[in-house]
């Protein structure tokens, strides 16, 4: 069952904060960056450039993984820093509070029933609109440089400008497509 | 190390209380969208109080003394 929104607020304030006292904001987006690099320097191991020299930093050949003094091609290199960690724990904690509650039914897992009763039961439509949306979702993260975690949350609560943008934004966009898309109810 | 160690007890809290949230559940988020249920955005948005009202508090505190 669900949390109480005064519960559930509060339980997620206290996260949020924590993060910030103990460590630095939350952010997830950025760590697929980091593990399409990872992928993709094991395919090619010149992508990641170690230093050279005492106090350089590292760098890249490829223009993204290069920027902000090469700190996207430095996590590369060592996949076992805060960040990454950070969303394989996040992942892991989502997985052992599903299935202290139950776990989610089979059913579910394949595709949501608010889905179901607006397209249909076919399991590789969901498949096929679940990837390209989340293409779509990370392109848009990476451009506004931060997803719902680091803008919305993050950013709002230290009261970034960019994080009201981004929440305006997000939501002047998704209610539209929400309510075009699923007209039905369950 | 230390570091790590925070990662897996901070990113292990934040996805266990998403879950918790209902953030985790597609249905919560497309009904928080197309406006039929705003728990989920209830949520949230006490959650981004309580975190900037911590955070404000405790700025002012840190650069105050």
């Amino acid at each position: 069952m669900t949390l109480s929104w005064k519960t559930g607020g509060f339980l997620l304030g206290a996260v949020f904060f924590a993060a910030v006292l103990l460590v630095k904001p939350i952010g997830v987006s950025t760590q697929f960056v980091i593990f399409d690099g990872i992928l993709w320097s094991a395919v090619d191991p010149q992508v990641v450039v170690a230093p050279t020299e005492p106090g350089a930093g590292y760098t890249s050949s490829n223009a993204y993984l290069a920027k902000s003094g090469g700190s996207y091609a430095k996590s590369v290199a060592n996949p076992l820093n805060y960040s990454f960690v950070f969303v394989l724990a996040m992942m892991i904690g989502a997985l052992v509070s599903a299935v202290m509650r139950g776990g989610v039914s089979r059913e579910e897992r394949v595709m949501p029933a608010v889905w179901r009763a607006n397209f249909g039961d076919t399991a590789m439509s969901r498949y096929a609109a679940a990837f390209v949306s989340g293409f779509i979702v990370l392109y848009g993260a990476r451009l506004a440089g931060g997803c719902t975690s680091g803008h919305m949350m993050s950013g709002i609560m230290q009261t970034a400008l960019s994080g009201y943008v981004f929440a305006a934004g997000a939501f002047l966009a998704g209610i539209p497509t929400a309510l075009y898309l699923f007209r039905r109810e369950v | 190390m230390s570091g790590i160690i925070l990662a897996i007890i901070i990113g292990g809290a934040f996805g266990f209380t998403l879950d918790r949230i209902g953030a985790t559940n597609p249905n919560y988020i497309i009904r928080m969208l197309n406006l039929t249920d705003l728990h989920l955005m209830k949520t949230i948005l006490t959650g981004i109080g309580v975190a900037e009202t911590v955070h404000r508090q405790w700025s002012e505190a840190r650069f105050a003394g």
